[in-house]
């Protein structure tokens, strides 16, 4: 019995050691010294220096390479009798469109939606008819078209996100300048107070992308209406955080601009997971209202959405001035003064 | 009565502490991602979660982190790009320690001014956890961000379930207003002079393969040009309502044998002010003869979280399960 009970400890104990070795094993922090950071800016590239170097560069587009896209959408509100009803739904592809669209409504709209593509305005539901009710639609083509749109009546939220993700290296054997360029589609962020059936309401809009999953460019915009506090002394308010896309205030629009970014240096065999996201929110306070054998709604909203025909992202790359004897360029993005530049900012 | 054999015991001991083990930072908060995150629904049982024990990512997971300050005044540069990113992730590749970017925006003494004279922005990631903080005093505008970065390789993770564990951030905001103040019987009569414009940012996002998984963000705006003292302004949160310090945790799904997941974690803050009066506080005893205190409107937006626990110092923590 004494043996046993000996036996027990032992084994107890041992047990105990090896669970906690497997423990400190399992959450042990990383070691080793960091190596040398390696910093460098990204920036938008103003028209003028766009256009030189649109001209001036060799083209990778993103069609070419492998692109991984993926879309989501979700709504929520309560329609009838469901209470804190939600619905979502993803898609995901590589080299090929993800798209996805939810709805929820309280009365049967007159147009229902049956495909995968963007939402057409005779689709949009018609406050009158549904009620509470919201569409969200969310779409990213495999050469950077995205397309979000958010439609918003009475007491719902919605939530959309799309991206692009493909990994860029530099096989040319050189030190080459990196950029990015892409066409930002129109971007609109707005709603309508409904006077018979007044609520606070809210639309937003985010675009990042993202460097190594560092956000290294990205612009932000929030639109809400003031419900007759007389906060604002108008009847809404904008607010943009990040680069400046020339949101206008009156209208919550920007128009479709191309964005231009130098991502920085890269290094003989040097990549970089690159990936650009966009996103949207809107929602609305207070139900719908029934009267007189109709409904009356406010509404939020928000769309990202192509206005042209769009050419396909893609990355441009030129030989780094400085670091071949054969190149003389003495603009802005020549290696030594940029490394100045960051060495001075950080 | 039924006796316990020792193989039994061991067993027994040796769940007990896989169990203290695998919770060993308990979770306030879970959350099953997995259709977002992987494109695929995949259901869990969070019992059997808890009985079975974390594997670490080891070499299928790759590390890299950017972090940067920057400021600027609205005259130079309205659309701050101080961003920089890092190269190609490095296995188990720690974080920069340290941006910092410092300016005074107002003359410095001998006039006094009531709170920190200049624009700030900073990143800090000491032992303890990671601090971000943007500031602004009159005029200015600040940004700070950091982001950590991780691979997953899926070739030697067996199909395993993969979970992501972080700490929620903490968000605070401190503004204060510029005034004057009269000297007068009844102690003196305050004015005080709001913003022409200001705003601030806090954002906590985590982004599993390209979709946002989790968020959390705070909005802080005043309107342009209203000339009143306590209204225009106005406050939006979006995301999660979870409290800071709290830890989360997201079941991503499982990865496949021939896939590469990527997540990100970015931490941000910004601050952005229009607003060059400043007022002057002749009442204010503690200064010099003849001079004046100077009260001008500063904003200040950072942000905090501890490390996970004692054995990860980091915030965040990527392992899998065998479920």
């Amino acid at each position: 019995m004494k043996t046993q009970k000996s036996l027990i400890l032992k084994f107890g104990f041992a047990s105990i050691l090896v669970g906690l070795l497997v423990c400190s094993l399992t959450f042990a922090a990383p070691n080793g010294p960091p190596p040398p950071p390696e910093k460098l800016p990204v920036y938008r590239l103003s028209s003028t220096q766009q256009s030189a170097v649109l001209s001036n560069t060799t083209k990778h587009y993103l069609v070419d390479l492998d692109v991984k896209t993926a879309a989501y959408a979700k709504v929520l509100g309560n329609f009838g009798n469901a209470i804190n009803y939600s619905v979502q739904d993803v898609d995901r592809a590589t080299n090929d469109v993800s798209a996805v669209y939810v709805n929820a409504y309280t009365s049967s709209p007159a147009v229902m939606k049956n495909d995968l593509l963007p939402i057409k305005s005779n689709e949009l539901y018609d406050f009158k008819e549904t009620g509470d009710a919201v569409q969200a639609f969310a779409y990213m083509k495999e050469y950077s078209l995205p397309t979000l749109q958010l439609w918003a009546l009475g007491k719902t939220e919605g939530f959309v996100n799309a991206s692009w993700t493909t990994r860029f290296e530099n096989t040319s054997g050189k030190m080459q300048n990196v950029y990015l360029t892409f066409m930002l589609p129109q971007v609109k962020v707005e709603g309508e107070t409904e006077q018979d059936a007044p609520a606070q309401w809210r639309s937003r809009v985010k675009v990042e992308v993202m460097v190594n999953g560092y956000p290294a460019w990205s612009t932000e915009a929030l639109r809400i209406n003031d419900l007759g506090q007389a906060i604002f002394n108008k009847p809404y308010f904008l607010g943009s955080f990040g680069s400046d896309i020339s949101l206008s205030e009156s209208t919550g629009t920007a128009d479709m601009q191309r964005v231009t970014l130098f991502l920085g240096y890269f290094k003989s065999g040097q990549n970089a997971n690159v990936s650009l996201q966009v996103s949207g929110e809107v929602e609305v306070d207070k139900p719908c209202v029934f009267k007189k054998e109709e409904w009356f709604c406010t509404r939020a909203n928000m769309h990202i959405i192509p206005t042209g025909r769009l050419q396909s992202a893609s990355f441009l790359t030129k030989p780094t001035p400085g670091t071949d004897p054969d190149i003389t360029d003495s603009n802005q993005e020549a290696y030594p003064q940029v490394l100045e530049a960051a060495r001075l900012a950080n | 009565m039924f006796a316990i054999k020792p193989i039994q015991y061991a067993l027994i001991s040796s769940i007990s502490v896989l169990f203290l083990c695998s919770s060993g930072f308990a979770s306030n908060f879970s959350f099953n991602v997995s259709e977002r995150a992987s494109g695929v629904y995949n259901s869990i049982n969070w019992n059997h979660y808890f009985l079975l024990p974390s594997i670490p990512c080891g070499t299928s997971c790759e590390f890299a982190s950017a972090s940067t300050a920057g400021i600027d005044l609205p005259t130079t540069n309205p659309s701050l790009e101080p961003h920089v990113w890092p190269p190609k992730p490095a296995n188990n590749q720690s974080f920069q320690p340290l941006v910092f970017e410092v300016d005074p925006t107002v003359d410095s003494p001998p006039t006094y001014y009531y709170s920190d004279y200049y624009q700030l922005a900073e990143v800090d990631r000491p032992y303890t956890g990671t601090y971000v903080n943007a500031h602004t005093f009159s005029s200015g505008r600040s940004e700070s961000a950091t982001s950590a970065y991780i691979e997953i390789d899926g070739s030697e993770q067996e199909n395993r379930a993969q979970f992501l564990q972080f700490k929620i951030p903490s968000s605070i905001l401190y503004k204060q207003l510029a005034y004057k103040i009269t000297p007068g019987s009844n102690g003196g009569t305050y004015n005080y002079y709001p913003p022409k414009q200001s705003q601030a940012r806090y954002s906590f996002d985590v982004v599993v393969n390209g979709l946002i998984v989790w968020t959390q963000e705070e909005l802080f705006n005043t309107w342009k040009d209203y000339e009143d003292t306590y209204n225009g302004e106005v406050s939006n949160t979006f995301g999660s309502d979870k409290a800071a310090g709290n830890t989360v945790l997201l079941f991503l799904g499982y990865i496949p044998e021939n896939e590469i997941w990527d997540i990100s974690l970015v931490l941000r803050t910004d601050v952005a002010a229009d607003a060059p009066k400043c007022g002057s506080d002749p009442v204010n005893h503690n200064l010099e003869y003849g001079a004046s205190m100077i009260h001008c409107y500063s904003l200040t937006q950072n942000s905090a979280v501890g490390a996970l626990n004692r054995s990860n110092l980091d915030f965040f923590q990527v392992f899998s399960k065998d479920l």
